[in-house]
């Protein structure tokens, strides 16, 4: 029935979108505000996997029930985004420096990140199916849909407006902007930029954290995940233009649709076509969607 | 970095003598390991072109490298030649008109564009190279039999090993003198003055984005070559050589060596090679040990570890002989 | 700009501090790199052509007293690492269990680690170093393909017995190395799964009309699609092919392959997706009810990881190709090597033995009545090219019962079991049930002949 497929073709996309964006708009928030491209930035997505199913783990071993699993999830993105302002720590002293040093930096973290995975948590994929199951599944048309992936959904577009919210309506996030446009002027007025720049980075570490955790009851934890994601999450920001949060939607928007659609429609491409998206879009119009200005 | 041609023919001299007779000295296990460092050193004093001396960070370089394995390889398997000299011409030319494409494309960006570009492209190689898996084999890659080194068959392969590596190391010698006659010439010193300056640069009136194309070309070119090399050494090639995690690699293996003096990617590559080695025999977690080797030197050695370990002897020096 | 400075003491300094500091790393890693006791050899480049065989210390003479080292090159890093390690706890009780039996001949067997690493060159340095720095007198492992692929003519020209695991991919015996003499390869290969699940199929289904494959997008999952594919097809004709899913390795995000699979409406989906892609996709897989729709499902290679197969994450009636070795087949009561091998396994490392584990055993076992074999017609200790000619053609036995080893390519071979998924109060995963043997020559090509070839040549 072409209806009922599309209608799931189209809830794969979002889905798929959705914690794509919570990855790729911590990525934008940082370049934009702080002009460092954090390459380690799959691996907070991978850590936020991680974590959730170690506390998971832990809830379920002492009997708490499955609902609080949620609060499980939501540890793990917080703890994720103290790493974040650890990492932002670390990249203190390399600011002044040439920005290449910003970038070898964070690229060796993601190694050293992707190893400390290894080493902690083992080869084996990490579950957490209880979650999943717990929200069983609702019937579109006759086929079925896992609820959980519609929660995932739900908290895509809530973040997009806590995000929205936090930027423009609250102090720090008007800061935020602020030292995004000029630097020199915001600390020139007084802003502490410095520990603006560490809360920034607890809120796109956070995102990504998040991202991953929410991600664990649906699909494994496994080695290497964080890469994978953070890929996607390049083509993203290129789309929407690096550092614009509203970019990064519409480009999560973008890339799940495309994805779902090429799948289903022509499988082949699946390997090759997130890159040729990223190659034609920087060739194209590198400044993407919605341009530089942090917004 | 000025060093006259004197100079430096003097280090190329002795370079080149300490490695031709290390043969006779220690296993032919290692001559395979340094054989395999000189190929390396070649790729990562390309990539250092495009990064100290150009200004330009390329997270795809190991497309270049990719490039000259499978010409190689193709070369071998579908046209049936067996000439080295044959897959070295047809890297040169293969690889100077793509680099000619993806530079000009690439060129146009800098810092964080760039990276993105070049990484794109590739990852684009190595999708291709999957893909079209009637053509290349995908996953698996393509065998590699030994070549004939300058018309010389060779019916033994431990023999053909000996032959080969004094055939790399004349190849790495010659291509470290011409890049650094390249690097030392008029235009080098030009890609120096528009890394450090763009805009004087531009109001001089040099050709920014000519040149910097240039750079781009000399750099895919010597890398292709040294991917070419690499080929016949370790008998297979496979899309993994252009995965972006071997980008990591010849970022390391510059970052080891120093990348503000020209020699220091080469020996970069040669220490990357036995580092890998014994880090692999004592962990698994190699990538952990590389990561926290290059946190290291971003912090404490910038300009790269020999150079600086060079600094540091040379400041003790000073200061006992107070000068 | 700087200028042309004149050799001074500073730039000689520079200079020779970096070649020195080079040297002494490259002279620390030599060091600390060879294995102690082993001296490097100085090899002066020759005239000649011939090459002395690096590897062990098999000559014809009387038994040599020093242990026989076997190398043991294979993941123990990396994804597959999960499933390789079990190879090295074989490995260890194998060897522990001989040795306190007397060893081979005497001599004990001696263990080498030696890790793949992350890339092939690294596979064909470590390759090296094993033959040529540990001067071991086997080696075996699990490697991927395109490893296996490099390391195939390095054996050959090394001359050191080698023995792959599950390095299946019929590129080896077919393409690089057709008439191999050093290089075997114990694991059943990827033509024998593919066909046997075509065969099965054929007799238990054979009404089947619309077939659709989820399989990972490199080489052997390219392989074993076309080749099962081309077999379905022969046996029967009214099959077709109405959807192909081709996830990149690692892939965790099932949902659209799903989907689209659905919605093609299959009779039979082949998946070759294994390790933590297969239990990715069935976990999603199951929320969509994807079993539920889809009347057959089967899996080659999945089983590989049966300890990640939990019931929770796999339901039953699933069938599994396990290759060549099932653990819970033949039964201790029939097959006393079972008996031994399976709880032991189980009690030292708290794992049931995979399909490589079985492998391994078959693997050593030929070894050993190889060299015996030859040591008793001709009162000498073998020599390496004595004990290769030796296995050819033999046989030899494993957990999984006995196996052939076929002289012309070197493959071992032993009947293919397929089973289905089922929920067992004795184990945390899936069982199988329903066992089906599928008869080597019923699944495997004619040595000589590629797979392809042999498929489509079939008269039905």
């Amino acid at each position: 029935m072409i209806p009922t497929t599309l209608i799931f073709y189209f809830l794969n996309g979002l889905f798929y979108a959705s914690y794509l964006f919570l990855v790729a708009s911590g990525l934008t928030i940082i370049l934009g505000i702080l002009n460092v491209l954090n390459l380690a930035h799959g691996s907070f997505y991978s850590f936020g996997a991680y974590v959730a199913a170690f506390i998971a783990t832990l809830f379920l071993n002492n009997g708490l029930p499955t609902p609080s699993l949620f609060m499980a999830l939501f540890m793990a993105a917080l703890l994720i985004g103290l790493m974040g302002s650890g990492v932002e720590f670390s990249l203190k002293p390399l600011y002044k420096r040439r920005q290449e040093y910003q970038l070898l930096f964070t690229f060796a973290l993601s190694f050293i990140f992707e190893d400390l995975i290894k080493l902690i948590w083992g080869f084996n994929p990490w579950t957490c199916p209880n979650l999943f199951a717990y929200m069983g599944a609702v019937n579109i048309l006759g086929q079925f849909y896992p609820s959980y992936d519609m929660f995932v959904i739900f908290i895509g577009f809530v973040s997009y407006l806590f995000i929205w919210f936090f930027f423009y309506h609250t102090r720090t996030g008007n800061l935020a902007r602020a030292v995004a446009f000029d630097k020199e002027m915001s600390s020139a007025l007084g802003v502490n930029v410095s520990s603006l720049y560490t809360k920034i980075f607890f809120i796109g570490a956070f995102f990504a954290g998040l991202g991953g955790a929410l991600i664990l009851p649906a699909i494994n934890a496994i080695p290497g995940m964080g890469s994978d994601a953070l890929g996607f999450a390049f083509v993203i920001i290129v789309i929407g233009g690096l550092g614009s949060v509203k970019g990064a939607f519409v480009g999560s928007l973008i890339v799940g649709m495309v994805r779902a659609v090429g799948i289903a429609l022509f499988p082949e491409i699946e390997l090759g076509l997130i890159f040729t998206v990223l190659v034609i879009v920087l060739i194209l119009k590198p400044q993407g969607l919605f341009g530089k200005r942090f917004e | 970095m000025g060093m006259n041609i004197k100079t430096f023919s003097l280090y190329l001299l002795v370079c080149g003598i300490i490695f031709a007779i290390a043969p006779f000295f220690i296993s032919s296990y290692y001559v395979y390991l340094i054989a395999l460092g000189m190929v390396y050193g070649i790729w990562a004093l390309s990539w250092n072109v495009l990064f100290n001396y150009t200004g330009l960070l390329s997270f795809g370089h190991a497309l270049w490298f990719a490039l000259g394995a499978y010409v190689v390889g193709l070369t071998q398997e579908r046209l049936m030649i067996m000439s080295m000299e044959c897959y070295l011409g047809l890297t040169l030319v293969v690889s100077f008109i793509l680099s000619l494409a993806v530079g000009y494309l690439c060129v146009r960006y800098t810092q964080i564009y760039f990276a993105l570009l070049t990484q794109g492209f590739s990852m684009l190689f190595y999708a291709m190279l999957v893909k079209f898996y009637s053509f290349t084999h995908g996953t698996d890659g393509i065998s590699v039999k030994v070549p004939a080194l300058l018309g010389m068959q060779f019916t033994n392969v431990e023999s053909f090993l000996r032959a080969y590596y004094y055939y790399i190391l004349l190849i790495f010698l010659l291509c470290a003198t011409i890049l650094w006659i390249m690097m030392n010439s008029p235009f080098g010193k030009s890609l120096q003055f528009i890394r450090d300056n763009s805009l004087r640069a531009r109001f001089i009136g040099i050709p920014i984005i000519k040149y910097r194309l240039w750079s781009f070309v000399i750099a895919g070119v010597f890398g292709a070559i040294s991917g070419a090399l690499f080929a016949p050494l370790n008998r297979q090639v496979c899309p993994e050589l252009t995965y972006w995690s071997s980008n990591g690699n010849v970022v390391f293996m510059t970052l080891l060596g120093g990348f503000s003096v020209f020699a220091g990617s080469a020996i970069g590559a040669i220490i990357f090679v036995f580092l890998q080695n014994i880090a692999l025999t004592l962990t698994i977690y190699w990538q952990l040990i590389a990561g926290i080797v290059i946190v290291v030197i971003v912090y404490l050695f910038p300009k790269g570890l020999t150079v600086s370990i060079k600094d540091m002897v040379v400041g003790m020096y000073k200061k006992v002989h107070g000068r | 700009m700087s200028e042309p400075k004149k050799v001074g003491r500073r730039t000689f300094l520079n200079y020779a501090t970096a070649i020195v500091a080079t040297g002494v790393i490259v002279g620390a890693a030599t060091y600390l790199a060879t294995p102690k006791g082993a001296t490097t050899t100085v090899t002066v480049p020759a005239a000649t052509t011939t090459v002395t065989a690096p590897g062990g210390t098999a000559t014809g003479k009387p038994i040599p007293s020093e242990p026989i080292k076997i190398g043991i090159l294979t993941f123990f890093s990396g994804s597959n690492a999960v499933v390789d390690v079990q190879i090295w706890w074989a490995a260890q009780m194998l060897a522990e269990k001989i040795n306190s039996e007397g060893g081979i001949l005497g001599r004990k067997i001696e263990l080498v680690q030696m890790d793949v690493g992350p890339n092939t060159d690294t596979c064909v340095q470590n390759y090296r170093k094993l033959v040529l720095e540990n001067h071991v007198d086997l080696v075996t492992g699990d490697l991927a393909s395109s490893n296996g692929l490099a390391v195939a003519p390095i054996c050959e020209e090394l001359k050191c017995p080698t023995i792959y695991l599950s390095t299946t991919t019929t590129h080896i015996f077919e393409d690089v190395d057709p008439k191999p003499k050093y290089l075997f390869r114990a694991g059943n290969y990827n033509t024998m799964e593919a066909v046997s699940c075509a065969l099965h199929i054929k007799r238990h289904h054979p009404d089947v009309k619309r077939v659709a494959g989820i399989n990972p997008d490199y080489a052997y999952g390219r392989d074993s699609w076309q080749m099962f594919v081309a077999a379905l097809q022969k046996l029967l004709p009214q099959v077709e092919v109405v959807y192909e899913a081709w996830p990149p390795l690692g892939t965790t995000d099932f949902t659209s392959h799903i989907t689209a699979t659905l919605n093609a409406k299959p009779d039979v989906v082949f998946s070759v997706l294994y390790a933590s892609d297969i239990v990715a996709f069935m976990k999603q897989a199951v929320g969509y009810g994807f079993f539920k729709q889809v009347p057959l499902f089967y899996n080659a290679l999945g089983y590989i990881s049966f300890n990640m197969l939990t019931k929770d994450v796999c339901p039953e009636g699933l069938y599994f190709q396990a290759r060549d070795y099932y653990f819970l087949w033949p039964p201790a009561e029939i097959w006393p090597i079972q008996g031994w091998f399976v709880p032991e396994f189980y009690k030292r490392w708290k794992q049931y033995p995979n399909i490589d584990a079985g492998q391994l055993y078959s693997a050593i076992d030929a070894y050993k009545r190889a060299v015996e074999k030859v040591y008793a017609l001709t009162g000498e200790y073998p020599t390496n090219e004595q004990i290769v000619e030796a296995m050819a053609g033999s046989s030899c036995v494993g957990p999984m019962g006995y196996r052939t080893i076929r002289r012309e390519d070197h493959q071992f071979l032993s009947p293919a079991p397929i089973g289905k998924s089922k929920h067992s109060p004795d184990y945390p995963f899936v069982i199988l049930d329903e066992l089906e043997f599928i008869q080597p020559e019923e699944c495997a090509a004619p040595p000589g002949v590629k797979s392809l070839d042999w498929i489509k040549s079939w008269k039905i």
